[in-house]
C-alpha cells in the first residue's frame, strides 16, 4: 500500500523557507539564463544576422551544417577550435599545478585564513584587467616579467604575447594564476574529506609521502578531480575577458578562442544566428562529456 | 526532528516550472521596430509631444563629441522646447548599444560609424526612408544624394544622409623632428622612387635619435586597412586606378591575377616591413595606444593617418608643428591621385525605423531639418575639419588642420599639390553593394578582422602575395553572387 507523504505545518514552513532562500538566485538563473536559451532557439533556424535584423527569414537546418559545409565557416571554427583545445589541456594542468600544490601545501602545513584569502584574491580581479597586466606584464620592450626573465637569463628573446606561442603560453599562466584559489578550495575540500585512520594506516605500514599521496590521498579525491575537471571545462571554454585585454579583437588572431568567434558572428560580421548555431554544437558535446564525467564520479567513488 | 529536505529531483521541478511560465511570458506578443515592414511617412493623427522634449542624438565619433555638443547647445537656445542629450559609443561599446536597441531604446537619430553598418538589400529597412519624411535640403548636396542609393539597390530610399567627402589618408608629420631629420618631403617627393628613398632616409635618421622611437610608425586597424589602404595604395601606380580596382569586385577582372591592381598594397607593406620603414610585428601594434599616443608624444616622426590626430595632437597639448603630404607619389609618370573615399551614401546619420511613430516626432524631423541646414554644415564642416559636399551659401574657411596643410592644396592652381588630383569615385565595395550575400565576410574580411592575420602571414612571410591574392578571389567568390551582372 503506498504510503501517503502528508507534511506537517512545520516541514511544509521548512520547505517554503528553504524554497525562499534560493528563490533570488533561482529567478536569475532561470530569467537569465534558461528563459533566453529556449527563446533563442527559433534564431537558429534563420538566418538573422543582427540583433536589429529587419529581414529575418527561415533557412530550415543550414546552421546547424554549416559547419560540415561552408568552408569559410570551417576555416574560422577549426583554428579556434584548435586554439582553444590547446588552451583547454594547458589550463588543465595549471589546475594541478596552482591548485592541487596549494591545497596540499596548506593541508600539510597547516597555512590557514590570510594564506587563503592572499592565494583566492586574484579571482576577485577581474578577467579584462588581468587580461590587461599581463600584456603589460609582458610587453616586448618595456614588460617587467620579460626584463626579469631577461636579465635572469632564463630566456634568450623576449616573450612576445602575441605570437601563436606566447599567447598559448602565457593565457593558461594567468587564468591559472587567477583561479588558484578556487582550485585550491575544491581539492582542499577534499584532502579534508579524507578519513586521518586510513593516513595513519599508511605511515604506520612505511609508506612515503608520495606513495600515500598516489595511493590513499587521490583515491579518496576523486570527486574533487571530477569537480575541478568540469569547471576547468566550463571556465576554458568560457574565458572572453582576458583574451579580449590581450587583443583578441583586433591585434592578435592567436587569442581568437571559440568565445571570440561566437562575439565575432554575433556582433561583428552580421552572422548572429549562425554564431548562436555554432556556440550550441560547441556545448552540446560539453553537456555529454559533463554527464560522463559525472557517472564516473559515481563510478569511481572510493 | 524535521527531516525533509529539498531534493534535487524538487529542485529540478520548480526550476522546469518556472522556466516554462517565463518562456510563456517571453513568447507573448511584442512589437519592435526592427521586425515591422518598410515605414510610412508619419501620420497626421499621431500623438504629438507637448511641452519640452528630450532626444537622444548620437555623436558621429566619439573624439568629436565635444565640437557637437556645442552645435547641439545653438539648437537647444533656438528650440527652447527641445533638449539634446547627446551621447557617443565606440568600437567597443557598439555591441552593448545594438543590445540596448533590440531591448527598445530608440535615440532620434544615430550614426552607423562605430557600429559598421552599411545599408544594403538585407538591412535597409532597419532606417527610415529619408526621401519620405519633408527633408529641406536634398538639392543643397553636391551630387545627387537622394537618388544615388535607391539607383544603385534599386530599392527606396536614401537610408543615412553623410554630408562630407570622404575620408582622405594621408602622410601627417611632426615637422621639427623632420626638419631636424633633415628631409622636406613636401618638396623632395614628387614620385615613388623619391618616395621610397625618403623612407630609407628617414628611417636611418631615426635609428640613430635615442630619442625617437620611429620615422613611420604604422599600428593595425581592420576598417582603416581594410576600407582605405588596400584602395588607396594602388593608384600610386597606372595599373591600380579605382576603375581596375572596381572590375574586380564587379567580377571583370580577378583579385589574383597577375596585374591585380591589389597586388600593389601587399607588396608594399612587405617591401615596408622588410626595409625596416614599419615597426617589426606592426600587425600586433594598436592603432591608438601605441601610434598615435607615440606621435602625439612626439616621440614618432609620421603616419598615414586621416583627420582625426591632426585635432588630437592640437587637443593634447602637442606643440610641435604638424605637416603633411598626399599618400600616393606616382610610380609611372601618370597623374598624382590623392585618393579619398567616395561620398557615403550607404552609412552615417540615419533615424531608425519605429521613431516616425514616436510622440515626439516633430521634434526629431525638426531637429533633424535643422542639423542638415546650411548653417549648421558650415558649423559641422569646422568642427571636423572636412569638406562638405554641399553647396553653402557663402565661401567656407575651412580651417580644420589637414585641409590646411594639405588638401586645399590638391588640384589648386598655384597650390603644393597643384599637379596632384582627388579620386573621389565610387569604389569596387560600393559599386558591388547590391551583390553582396547577407553575413558575407567580403573580399578582405575586415569586419571579423580576419585581414590582420592575412597581413600577419603575408609579412611575416608564412604567406606570398599572390596566397594572399587567392584568399581575397576565393573570399569574393564565396561573399558575392550575380557578377559579373
Amino acid at each position: 500500500m503506498k504510503k501517503c507523504k502528508r507534511l506537517s505545518k512545520c516541514q511544509k514552513r521548512l520547505v517554503l523557507t528553504q524554497y525562499g532562500f534560493i528563490l533570488p538566485q533561482l529567478i536569475l538563473f532561470v530569467g537569465l539564463t534558461i528563459v533566453p536559451f529556449f527563446v533563442a532557439i527559433p534564431i537558429l533556424f534563420t538566418d538573422m544576422s543582427r540583433f536589429n535584423d529587419p529581414q529575418i527569414n527561415p533557412v530550415g537546418f543550414r546552421n546547424f551544417t554549416a559547419l560540415f559545409t561552408d568552408p569559410s565557416v570551417q576555416r574560422d571554427y577549426l583554428p579556434a577550435l584548435q586554439r582553444t583545445v590547446v588552451f583547454v589541456v594547458l589550463n588543465y594542468s595549471t589546475v594541478y599545478i596552482f591548485g592541487l600544490s596549494l591545497a596540499l601545501l596548506m593541508y600539510e602545513v597547516g597555512f590557514r585564513g590570510g594564506f587563503f584569502t592572499i592565494v583566492y584574491l586574484p579571482l576577485m580581479v577581474s578577467g579584462l584587467a588581468v587580461g590587461y597586466m599581463a600584456v603589460m606584464l609582458f610587453a616586448k620592450a618595456t614588460g617587467t616579467a620579460n626584463l626579469l626573465l631577461l636579465q635572469l637569463g632564463l630566456i634568450r628573446k623576449a616573450f612576445d604575447i602575441y605570437s601563436p606561442q606566447g599567447t598559448a603560453f602565457i593565457l593558461p599562466l594567468l587564468v591559472g594564476w587567477r583561479y588558484a584559489g578556487y582550485n585550491m578550495a575544491i581539492f582542499l575540500s577534499g584532502l579534508l574529506s579524507i578519513s586521518e585512520e586510513t593516513i595513519e594506516a599508511a605511515v604506520v605500514d612505511g609508506a612515503n609521502y608520495l606513495q600515500r599521496l598516489w595511493r590513499i590521498y587521490f583515491p579518496q579525491m576523486i570527486p574533487s578531480f571530477i569537480i575541478a575537471t568540469t569547471m576547468c571545462l566550463i571556465g576554458s571554454f568560457a574565458v572572453f575577458d582576458e583574451l579580449v585585454a590581450m587583443g583578441a579583437l583586433y591585434v592578435n588572431p592567436e587569442a581568437k578562442l571559440l568565445s571570440i568567434l561566437f562575439f565575432t558572428y554575433g556582433f561583428q560580421v552580421e552572422r548572429l544566428a549562425l554564431g548562436m548555431t555554432l556556440a550550441v554544437e560547441t556545448f552540446l558535446p560539453l553537456v555529454v562529456l559533463g554527464i560522463a564525467l559525472q557517472r564516473l564520479q559515481r563510478h569511481l567513488q572510493y | 526532528m524535521i527531516t525533509k529536505k529539498m531534493s534535487r529531483r524538487d529542485f529540478l521541478r520548480v526550476s522546469a516550472l518556472t522556466a516554462a511560465g517565463g518562456i510563456l511570458a517571453a513568447c507573448g506578443k511584442t512589437t519592435t521596430p526592427a521586425s515591422q515592414a518598410t515605414p510610412e511617412a508619419p501620420k497626421a493623427d499621431a500623438p504629438v509631444a507637448k511641452g519640452q522634449v528630450t532626444l537622444d542624438v548620437m555623436a558621429p565619433v566619439a573624439e568629436y563629441e565635444g565640437a557637437y555638443r556645442e552645435i547641439w547647445n545653438v539648437f537647444e537656445a533656438e528650440n527652447p522646447d527641445i533638449k539634446i542629450n547627446l551621447f557617443s559609443i565606440n568600437e567597443d561599446t557598439a555591441a552593448a548599444h545594438e543590445a540596448k536597441v533590440a531591448g527598445g531604446y530608440l535615440p532620434a537619430f544615430e550614426n552607423t560609424q562605430e557600429m559598421q553598418v552599411f545599408f544594403n538589400k538585407d538591412n535597409y529597412q532597419m532606417a527610415v526612408d529619408l526621401s519620405t519624411i519633408g527633408f529641406e535640403w536634398f538639392d543643397r548636396w553636391t551630387y545627387d544624394v537622394k537618388t544615388a542609393w535607391a539607383d544603385l539597390y534599386k530599392l527606396p530610399g536614401p537610408r543615412s544622409l553623410d554630408i562630407f567627402q570622404g575620408f582622405v589618408f594621408t602622410w601627417q608629420y611632426n615637422a621639427d623632428l623632420m626638419e631636424k631629420a633633415g628631409l622636406d618631403p613636401r618638396r623632395d617627393v614628387k614620385t615613388w622612387d623619391d618616395f621610397e628613398r625618403w623612407l630609407d632616409e628617414g628611417t636611418a635618421w631615426a635609428k640613430a635619435q635615442p630619442d625617437v622611437e620611429y620615422f613611420w610608425n604604422q599600428a593595425w586597424h581592420n576598417w582603416v586597412f581594410g576600407m582605405c589602404l588596400m584602395d588607396l595604395i594602388p593608384l600610386a601606380f597606372a595599373d591600380g586606378s579605382r576603375e581596375r580596382q572596381a572590375d574586380c569586385w564587379l567580377g571583370k577582372a580577378k583579385f589574383n591575377a597577375p596585374d591585380s591592381p591589389y597586388r600593389h598594397t601587399y607588396e608594399f607593406f612587405k617591401k615596408a616591413n622588410e626595409r625596416g620603414w614599419i615597426p617589426e610585428s606592426m600587425w600586433t601594434r594598436q592603432w591608438e595606444g601605441d601610434m598615435e599616443a607615440s606621435y602625439i608624444a612626439g616621440k614618432s616622426v609620421m603616419m598615414l593617418h586621416g583627420p582625426w590626430v591632426w585635432d588630437k595632437a592640437i587637443a593634447a597639448g602637442s606643440t610641435f608643428t604638424q605637416a603633411g603630404f598626399p599618400a600616393t607619389p606616382p610610380a609611372d609618370g601618370q597623374q598624382w591621385l590623392q585618393g579619398a573615399l567616395p561620398p557615403t551614401i550607404d552609412a552615417q546619420y540615419f533615424i531608425r525605423a519605429g521613431v516616425e511613430k514616436l510622440p515626439e516626432w516633430p521634434q526629431i524631423l525638426r531637429a533633424w531639418n535643422w542639423f542638415f541646414s546650411p548653417k549648421v554644415i558650415e558649423m559641422r564642416a569646422q568642427a571636423e575639419g572636412r569638406v562638405p559636399l554641399y553647396k553653402l551659401d557663402t565661401p567656407l574657411d575651412l580651417k580644420g588642420p589637414q585641409f590646411k596643410a594639405i588638401l586645399k592644396d590638391i588640384g589648386t592652381s598655384g597650390g603644393a599639390f597643384a599637379d596632384c588630383k582627388f579620386e573621389e569615385g565610387l569604389t569596387g565595395l560600393v559599386k558591388a553593394g547590391p551583390y553582396q550575400k547577407k553575413g558575407a565576410k567580403g573580399v578582405w574580411d575586415w569586419q571579423s578582422n580576419g585581414n590582420n592575420q592575412v597581413f600577419a602571414d603575408v609579412l611575416s612571410g608564412k604567406i606570398t602575395v599572390q596566397e594572399a591574392l587567392d584568399i581575397a578571389q576565393r573570399n569574393w567568390e564565396e561573399s558575392f553572387e550575380g557578377l559579373p551582372a
